[in-house]
């Protein structure tokens, strides 16, 4: 089903500025002029299509005491989607992308230790059909925000 | 008491983790479902966002199915002493949703990193092309992604190290 302004108005609140507040979607609701109970009926809905994939807390990684990496690997084409599954079975490999690219498998490590990454960087490195897996940590944030308008497309 | 609160953060880490119900009361439902009381929940949840340890509260949505088909990383080579100026100029811009300094590495002499999200690829690259025209930085590339493999948000048990947290605030 298409999204009519209010559903792009309320995926637009629901992302930032969502009501710590015990009847959030009255809240939403009233900021919309629509119901409490329509309100659930939308968000719901635009779960059910796929538009919002949860609603909850990020966590800023480094305050939350983890260690985070970005890796750049060079892979042989055929075994990038090898590749990928065996290092997808990690949960601290949070995400994982082919890019077109000589270096052409990214991947974000978040874990508990630098000890840690060291080791998934290590059996990156020992899989079949890697070259090379380079680590580009960040020095400073600029902006992370992935907040996205429906209503800017 | 200190033993009380050691107890009850791992529960409120988890329910501020967890996906919301859609329900009227839906922050009473997490509580119920995570031995917490409403209360207590929102007031961790507007204390840790006070305090910058949740960087935000609210919908994960997908971007492809908002009609942002194309997912840039477009890396940049920008001279060191022009790097922050550099970073704000592109972080200001609504198109840039991540931008990052990174460390250079062999092979990728780049030390600004960001994530362009638009409708097509076509779209990227025009704004790529604006980017390096408005900051006169001319080395870059554009890396489109052409599979995802994996997108989690992550999940945290517990939070370490707290005093690191606080000196750095």
């Amino acid at each position: 089903m298409a999204l009519d302004f209010k559903d792009e108005a309320l995926l637009l609140r629901l992302q930032v500025g969502f009501p710590l507040h015990p009847r959030p979607f009255r809240m939403l609701g009233d900021a919309l002029g629509i119901s409490e109970q329509e309100t659930l009926e939308r968000v719901a809905r635009l779960k059910r299509e796929g538009y919002i994939r949860a609603i909850r807390a990020s966590f800023d990684v480094k305050r939350a005491g983890a260690v985070s990496t970005l890796v750049a690997a060079r892979v042989e084409p055929e075994r990038v989607a090898a590749v990928a599954r065996e290092l997808n079975q990690h949960p601290e490999i949070t995400h994982n992308y082919e890019r077109r690219h000589r270096y052409n498998l990214w991947f974000t490590i978040i874990a508990d230790t630098r000890e840690r990454i060291d080791e998934l960087l290590e059996r990156t490195r020992q899989l079949e059909g890697v070259i090379e897996a380079v680590e580009v940590p960040v020095v400073q944030r600029f902006k992370i925000a992935a907040v996205f308008d429906a209503q800017r497309r | 008491m200190p033993n009380e609160d050691e107890a009850l953060e791992p529960r409120l880490l988890a329910a501020a983790q967890a996906d919301l119900p859609l329900t009227e009361r839906p922050f009473a439902a997490l509580g119920e479902e995570f031995g917490v009381r409403e209360d207590q929940l929102l007031e961790a949840l507007r204390e840790w966002l006070r305090a910058g340890l949740v960087r935000r509260y609210g919908a994960l949505v997908s971007h492809r199915k908002l009609g942002y088909d194309c997912n840039a990383m477009v890396v940049w080579q920008v001279p060191p002493e022009r790097v922050a100026e550099v970073g704000r100029l592109f972080a200001a811009d609504p198109e840039v949703t991540h931008c990052y300094e990174r460390a250079p590495a062999p092979g990728l002499p780049y030390n600004l990193y960001t994530m362009i999200h638009s409708q097509t690829e076509d779209g990227c690259r025009l704004k790529a092309e604006n980017l390096a025209r408005v900051s006169g930085i001319a080395g870059y590339e554009m890396l489109v992604s052409t599979r995802e493999f994996k997108k989690e948000s992550p999940h945290y048990a517990a939070l370490r190290s707290r005093d690191a947290m606080k000196s750095e605030a």
